[in-house]
């Protein structure tokens, strides 16, 4: 199962949180959070590697997806005038350097969201992080021994912990707060689209440490103090301040007064968050009025505040708890990750496919190096989805390739087989006629391969052993033939025979008959009969020369007779 | 090696895929020649009757011949015992049949009519005697040249008398082979 882990590193420490399974399916695996000291707005090096390296000892290194915060980003709404996303990411940069007025374009990594399209172009929320920033973020994971392979802003994070949870399209027109320690993050959604980003330099911190400055103790003491009065109030009492019904302080006991300071900056906090996000309501095009505000982050500890914020903002505001929209199994620590989880949650969803911008802020030269990194997961479920589809492949060929040898070649093959091993017999049969290296072996050549082949060695058998026959019998192919000498012969005497009858007599004195030429030399009566001879024999095609000689007396009758001589020269048949 | 348990996995199952991807590539391949083979099984079948009806006339025809039980030169003296002929003279030999062909000739040669012990032989004696053994042969022996010469008579017992012969009678020289494969 694919994992991803997100993580969330900010001022005063670190949240992971695991998410095991796909886009669709998913189960929240882990969460922890560790606190880390901050020293000068970033958290202490060496206490956050100590809490990286104790989280990754649990958590998986493979796919982590970290955060930056929303805080050290600049945030513009832009037109550009061009439509296509090739065309906006050639100009974005230089576009919103007009923006940017601290820092040079090749110091910062911009990415950018539509917000909507006008006839001359589009508008664009455009955000830009330092390139040191994000280095240094990177530079905390890598001491841990952990690659981010994307890097995105808490605040987007959040988006898409709460999009994946559906509450978008619930309420399409929202805002999400982000209540930190020292700042609190606004994404305004208009009809399901992010339409701003602000990140207000106030957290509950302001709180804190308006109490610590009141009462003359330190943040931290502070700090237990609104735990002590959570835990008394519960967090969902809310006390309005009424400044009638308020009593002497002189009358109050050291609680009531500790009570008094906290609900008084708490309400100096709403009061002041509330100016920031009717400002940015008002700014926001088309007079779009949020119907929810959902809230997470440390500010949810802090009793009553919510329910304050709702008043003075004129809309419910609702804590977002993951836990009751995503299967988890967190026990123990269910409370602390519906507080604080919901950054690192996003983050996690991002990995594994639920990016609400998609946006990434490792980019140029804090681009990931190692590309494998990043597919490596596709390329593992790619791999499996392949080998195990190859596998059934291989194995329907097969189971094929059986079924057609049992029910289409058995019955071919066995009624090839006996005229076959028959013929081998009486071939075997010759005995000595056929050498050892030319025997057949009929169950051999059955056997010898694939069994749809078997006709195919049969016919092949059937060849060699032909050819073997053909060399014995003396006609094999290839070589030049016999002409037996006695269908020359038979030719010739034939016509002997015919004009026997015209001639006295013929006396053979020789016959020569080779695979090249045939040479007659015979005795006749006279010119005539010689001439009588030579008419029949051109009947046989290969005459070529007559000789004839005056040869006189013949030792048998010793009257003078001819001597002739026909040679004939043997044609190709 | 490495340490990243999904790096392995995807090295492992690549090799294995590669591996894989093979054996998937001759099964399919395997399963296209066997749909080949059924198509031209029937032809084959129908082919390897008929190869297997020549090699049989081939077998029939040398089993029929009196090649089986000894070579063609066993063959041929049977015969010529047969016909109570006597040869004067009798060679063997080889001949490479030149370029181009892979093969030689066998050639047996006898010769008759030198003196008593073997008689001149008349014409159709030596047409009955090729006959013969190109039928005992099975057409595999063939008379691949003839010689002859009328016989003058001249006794080999007496070489100064000169003996008067028929007209038909002829010193033969019968020359048998066959050519075979090398």
């Amino acid at each position: 199962m694919a994992k991803a882990v997100g993580l969330e590193i900010h001022e005063r420490g670190v949240r992971a949180v695991e998410v095991t399974g796909s886009g669709k399916n998913f189960k929240i695996g882990r969460y922890t959070e560790r606190e880390v000291t901050p020293r000068g707005g970033v958290p202490d090096p060496e206490e956050l590697h100590a809490a990286l390296a104790e989280i990754f000892k649990h958590y998986s290194k493979n796919h982590v997806i970290a955060s930056l915060e929303a805080s050290d980003t600049v945030v513009r709404e832009i037109p550009v005038p061009f439509k296509t996303d090739d065309q906006i990411r050639k100009v974005v940069k230089y576009e919103a350097e007009h923006h940017l007025h601290d820092c040079d374009a090749d110091d910062v990594v911009v990415q950018y969201a539509k917000v909507g399209e006008s006839p001359e172009g589009t508008n664009l929320l455009v955000f830009a992080v330092r390139k040191d920033v994000i280095g240094r973020r990177i530079e905390f994971a890598r001491a841990a021994g952990v690659e981010p392979l994307a890097m995105d802003l808490d605040a987007l994070a959040y988006v898409g912990a709460v999009k994946a949870a559906g509450l978008i399209e619930e309420s399409p027109t929202c805002v999400l707060l982000d209540i930190g320690h020292r700042s609190t993050g606004m994404v305004f959604i208009v009809d399901g689209t992010v339409r701003a980003l602000r990140s207000v330099r106030l957290g509950v911190d302001s709180i804190t440490h308006g109490m610590a400055r009141e009462m003359d103790i330190d943040a931290g003491e502070a700090g237990e103090k609104v735990r002590e009065i959570a835990g008394e109030e519960g967090g969902d009492l809310f006390v309005p301040i009424e400044p009638g019904a308020a009593r002497p302080e002189t009358a109050k006991g050291h609680a009531e007064l500790e009570r008094d300071v906290f609900h008084q900056k708490r309400d100096e906090f709403a009061g002041r968050l509330k100016r920031e996000y009717v400002r940015s309501v008002a700014a926001l095009r088309g007079g779009a009025s949020p119907a929810r505000v959902l809230a997470t982050g440390p500010g949810l500890g802090v009793p009553g505040l919510l329910e304050l914020l709702a008043t003075r903002l004129g809309v419910p505001v609702e804590p977002f708890r993951p836990s009751e929209s995503f299967s988890c199994k967190l026990d123990g620590q269910k409370e602390q990750f519906d507080e604080n989880g919901a950054v690192a949650l996003g983050l996690a969803l991002k990995g594994i496919g639920h990016d609400a911008l998609e946006l990434d802020f490792r980019q140029e030269e804090l681009r990931v190096a190692n590309k494998f990194e990043l597919l490596k997961n596709s390329l593992a479920v790619t791999v499996t989805l392949l080998f195990f589809g190859l596998l059934a492949f291989s194995g329907h060929c097969v189971y094929k390739m059986r079924q057609l040898e049992r029910e289409r070649f058995e019955p071919i093959v066995d009624s090839a087989y006996k005229p076959f091993a028959d013929v081998v017999a009486a071939y075997n049969g010759l005995g000595n006629m056929i050498e050892a290296r030319h025997q057949v072996d009929p169950n051999a050549v059955e056997r010898g391969g694939p069994k749809p082949e078997a006709v195919r060695r049969f016919l092949q058998a059937l060849d060699r052993m032909k050819r073997n026959l053909h060399t014995i019998v003396g006609d094999a192919k290839g070589l030049p033939q016999i002409t037996s000498a006695l269908q020359v012969w038979n030719e010739v005497f034939a016509i002997v025979g015919k004009l026997h009858e015209q001639i006295d007599f013929i006396d053979f004195e020789t016959i020569e008959i080779t695979q090249k030429q045939v040479t007659l030399a015979m005795i006749l009566p006279d010119v005539e009969a010689g001439q009588r001879l030579e008419e029949g024999l051109k009947k046989v095609d290969f005459l070529s020369e007559m000789k004839l000689d005056e040869w006189g007396a013949s030792p048998l009758s010793g009257t003078n007779l001819q001597r002739i001589t026909f040679v004939f020269k043997r044609l190709e048949r | 090696m490495t340490e990243d348990p999904v790096k392995l996995y995807v090295i492992v199952m690549g090799i294995l895929l590669l591996v894989l991807s093979y054996v998937a590539y001759d099964s399919w391949a395997q399963a296209s020649a066997y749909e080949e083979a059924i198509a031209r099984a029937p032809r084959e079948a129908d082919q390897m009757k008929q190869l297997a009806s020549e090699v049989k006339g081939l077998v029939d025809q040398i089993a029929k011949s009196e090649l089986r039980d000894g070579g063609e030169r066993v063959l041929i003296e049977r015969v010529e015992k047969t016909m109570n002929l006597s040869r004067s003279r009798y060679t063997s030999d080889t001949v490479n049949l030149g370029r181009g062909v892979k093969g030689h000739e066998r050639r047996f040669t006898y010769e008759y009519g030198q003196g008593k012990a073997s008689p001149p032989m008349r014409r159709g004696e030596v047409v009955r005697f090729c006959e013969s053994v190109e039928r005992a042969s099975g057409g595999i022996v063939k008379t691949i040249e003839l010689h002859l010469r009328r016989a003058t008579g001249q006794d080999q017992q007496d070489p100064g008398k000169t003996e008067k012969v028929t007209d038909d009678q002829y010193k033969a020289e019968i020359v048998f082979g066959l050519r075979v494969v090398d």
